[in-house]
């Protein structure tokens, strides 16, 4: 289920099911611990995926994956409906996680903001062996993709994840950040071109056996 | 000329739509999905009954007090007003006023009294009265001529 009253919403989406979705939203509004049950059904893993991405530690991730539903629940009664529920959601979500970091220390080696030298990208898109379906199927991939995303900064991760992984537009980035949309799409690359780095020297290294 | 930063945007665009950025995008949609544990739902579920009849106490306790917090602003904002009344003035000169014709009053009660005592029982047995000496009667003294001879 998508939940996406508000500013925006999913295209094709049927009136009633919009009537639904806000009548759900309204009915959280006030507290309703039923309807409250249904809207973490539709953002439960999304949201844990989200958190368990920003912060290493699978306890440390669910916990605060139960605070973002927490204060959701608390706070639903101020939700305007300026923007989606979703981005909402993933507001809280990642102002949490980003306290959380700040909080712990952090002794992992970050990606710091600097722009890679223009066209020193390391994979080429022809390579046989740079395939994002293959990668989805090579769990030893997956985890060097997965350490990659753990090894940017925080601002870099959380864009990438939003866009790439949550779909979410540059400008409701930009809003939920509070940074301008072309700084949004400068962080997209950057993590972008570091997750290239970093797979391409483990095709390389791979190669080389 | 085109603005340099609608320029610059259009630029990051094209870098982000080239095919390695979006092979990237893919991979990274591509990643399996996180799963939340029963035991995880359940903790919340609990959390969240909590919070529900928290709230609702919350809810019920601020029905209760507000009234009371009402009332209570009420009487604390009459009281000030009584206080700072600046009526004062007006009520003092009342009272001096009263005092004044009160005094006024009460003489001329005494004398009217004093004159009809006079008027009853004569001179002599008015509590009030006050003996006067006629200005060329000697006053009655024990004293003899051979007393002043002596000086």
């Amino acid at each position: 289920m998508e939940l996406c009253v508000g500013a925006t919403r999913v295209r094709g989406q049927q009136p009633q099911e919009q009537a639904d979705e806000q009548a759900l939203i309204d009915r959280c509004r006030r507290q309703d611990v039923e309807a409250f049950g249904r809207f973490v059904d539709a953002y439960q893993n999304r949201v844990f995926g989200f958190v368990r991405r920003m912060i290493p530690n699978p306890d440390e991730a669910a916990d605060v994956t139960q605070e973002v539903f927490i204060r959701a629940f608390q706070s639903f009664g101020r939700f305007d409906g300026r923007s989606s529920v979703r981005t909402w959601l993933f507001r809280i979500a990642h102002n949490l996680c980003i306290d959380r970091v700040r909080k712990s220390d952090r002794s992992v080696s970050e990606v710091a903001l600097v722009d890679p030298v223009e066209g020193t990208e390391v994979i080429e898109v022809a390579d046989s062996r740079w395939q994002p379906e293959q990668i989805a199927m090579n769990e030893e991939l997956m985890g060097v993709v997965e350490a990659g995303i753990r090894s940017m900064s925080e601002k870099l991760r959380s864009v990438l994840l939003l866009h790439d992984r949550e779909d979410m537009q540059y400008d409701e980035i930009a809003t939920m950040l509070g940074v301008p949309v072309g700084t949004v799409k400068s962080r997209l690359f950057l993590a972008r071109a570091h997750l290239q780095e970093v797979i391409g020297n483990y095709l390389n290294v791979e190669a080389s056996r | 000329m085109k603005d340099p930063k609608r320029l610059e945007m259009m630029n990051a665009d094209e870098r982000l739509n080239s095919e390695a950025q979006q092979a990237i995008r893919q991979t990274v949609r591509a990643l399996p999905e996180e799963t939340v544990s029963l035991a995880w739902r359940s903790a919340l579920n609990e959390r969240v009954l909590q919070e529900a009849q928290l709230s609702k106490r919350r809810q019920r306790l601020a029905w209760l007090l507000r009234p009371a917090v009402g009332l209570a602003m009420a009487g604390a904002m009459a009281f000030v007003v009584v206080m700072r009344t600046p009526e004062t003035k007006p009520i003092s000169i009342v009272r001096a006023n009263t005092a004044a014709a009160g005094l006024e009053a009460a003489l001329v009660s005494t004398h009217r009294e004093t004159a009809m005592l006079t008027d009853v029982a004569g001179v002599g047995l008015n509590a009030t009265e006050v003996e006067v000496l006629a200005s060329d009667e000697v006053p009655p003294t024990d004293w003899s001529e051979a007393d002043f001879d002596g000086f």
